[in-house]
């Protein structure tokens, strides 16, 4: 079986491992996850912070950000 | 249209600046070896406008100014105006929300300008929220359309433009998301982005240094690059004051680059609505197939860089954010303004090859 095939296989696994613990979570149950640390999304500074990893790795993507286009970078 | 409360009229801005500065000594522009010192100056507005209870604009307008010591080496001239440039960036977008379906729609449209590069880009999005809003997905459609103003090293000038096949620079980028609440005090997001690159990928002015060849030549590259990073996040409130933030992505694309970066970041809250972030970052990538460092490269191959950022490396990231996020009502003449979040970042970066950076950024986010 091929690396990235391995690779991806691995992350879907632990992925799955989180599924069996999700049940629905009623609206005053959210106290905890409101709070804007607990965001799935970046701030603009740290988006911006992350624009300097693209101009100096190879690799961007994934985040929040384009991974390509719009600069003559990577 | 439907009318909006007081609360819901109100528009968010938001202003940052960033400064960032680095140093190294493989500058791609002098083939591989030679100064990387660079000072980059940020600053941008973003202004969210409800238009009403489902429908809303944005606008990012942003400005940059840096100086390169290793573009100031592209002539002879040292110092001269290829040393400094300016990068203007605009940005709008639309959104529609569906509520009887839980969707949401989206249009983007962008462009910036710099001396050497100008790009327009326009794209669309749609995401599905369910009805307990545990769980989002979606997808956002990208497409950046560029053209190089080209600039080769003054030595090459009368040769370089037969190894430049077009101006242009195609990118689509298609991401796509899953969201998943699991439990009242965790939560997960999957993304996969695929990115499809088309044209001059390579940059005109980088020069390329050859086993027993003192002549260089620019960097040439493949005018076809597809790219898959995929991700996942997972926040977990550990305790009532404690964060944990961990992500972690693996990237491969067509010109054999592996990468895996991983992100944990710890915010702990304090009184007030103040919080204090360390934070830390890993990356390790193998280097794309064409790259060699200076002087390394055979003469015969089809496409090859110097270019270090494109090299095998691994590189660390240390930081801390100290952040704001209670409303601040601010008493004015005119009208109710308030401070809803602001946030003061610094970080210090070192990669394998000896490159370092440091970055400070400031945003403050205010509702009028």
């Amino acid at each position: 079986m091929g690396k990235k095939v391995k690779v991806c296989l691995f992350i879907l696994t632990i992925f799955c491992l989180f599924l069996p613990s999700c049940r629905s979570i009623k609206g005053m149950e959210k106290y905890y996850l409101s709070e804007p640390k607990m965001s799935l999304q970046d701030t603009d500074a740290t988006l911006f912070e992350n624009n300097a990893a693209i101009y100096r790795e190879g690799a961007s993507g994934a985040n929040g950000n384009k991974a390509g286009g719009g600069c003559g970078c990577h | 249209m439907q009318q909006l409360s007081a609360q819901d009229r109100e528009i968010d801005l938001g202003y940052l600046f960033g400064y960032y500065t680095q140093e190294g000594d493989h500058s791609a522009v002098t083939g591989g070896k030679g100064t990387e010192k660079l000072s980059d100056y940020d600053s941008r507005i973003v202004v969210h406008i409800p238009l009403d209870s489902t429908q809303s604009l944005g606008a990012r307008v942003g400005i940059n100014y840096y100086s390169s010591a290793s573009s100031d080496r592209i002539d002879s001239k040292i110092s001269s105006a290829s040393r400094n440039d300016v990068r203007t960036i605009i940005e709008l977008n639309y959104q529609k929300e569906k509520p009887g379906k839980n969707t949401t729609i989206s249009l983007y449209s962008g462009g910036s300008v710099e001396t050497d590069y100008i790009s327009s880009s326009f794209g669309g999005g749609w995401m599905r929220n369910s009805r307990d809003e545990n769980t989002l997905y979606g997808f956002d459609l990208k497409i950046f359309l560029d053209t190089w103003n080209i600039i080769v090293p003054e030595e090459l000038r009368t040769t370089a433009y037969t190894d430049i096949p077009t101006d242009k620079r195609r990118t689509f980028n298609l991401s796509n998301f899953w969201s998943q609440i699991i439990s009242r005090r965790s939560q997960i997001h999957l993304a996969l982005d695929l990115v499809l690159q088309q044209g001059l990928l390579s940059t005109p002015f980088h020069r390329v240094y050859f086993e027993n060849t003192p002549v260089p030549k620019i960097e040439k590259l493949p005018t076809l690059r597809f790219k898959t990073p995929l991700s996942f996040r997972w926040n977990y409130r550990i305790h009532e004051y404690w964060i944990w933030r961990n992500w972690t992505r693996y990237y491969w694309d067509t010109w054999n680059i592996h990468a895996f970066t991983w992100v944990f970041e710890s915010p702990v809250l304090l009184p007030g609505g103040w919080s204090i972030a360390p934070y830390y970052r890993f990356h390790i990538q193998s280097a794309a197939q064409y790259f060699a460092p200076k002087a390394e490269h055979s003469i015969g191959k089809s496409f090859y860089t110097s270019d270090f950022d494109l090299s095998g490396l691994n590189s660390h990231r240390f930081g801390f954010a100290l952040q704001y996020n209670r409303p601040l009502q601010l008493k004015t003449n005119q009208k109710k303004l308030s401070i809803s979040s602001f946030e003061l970042r610094s970080m210090r970066y070192l990669r394998s090859d000896g490159l370092s950076a440091w970055l400070a950024a400031f945003s403050i986010a205010v509702k009028i």
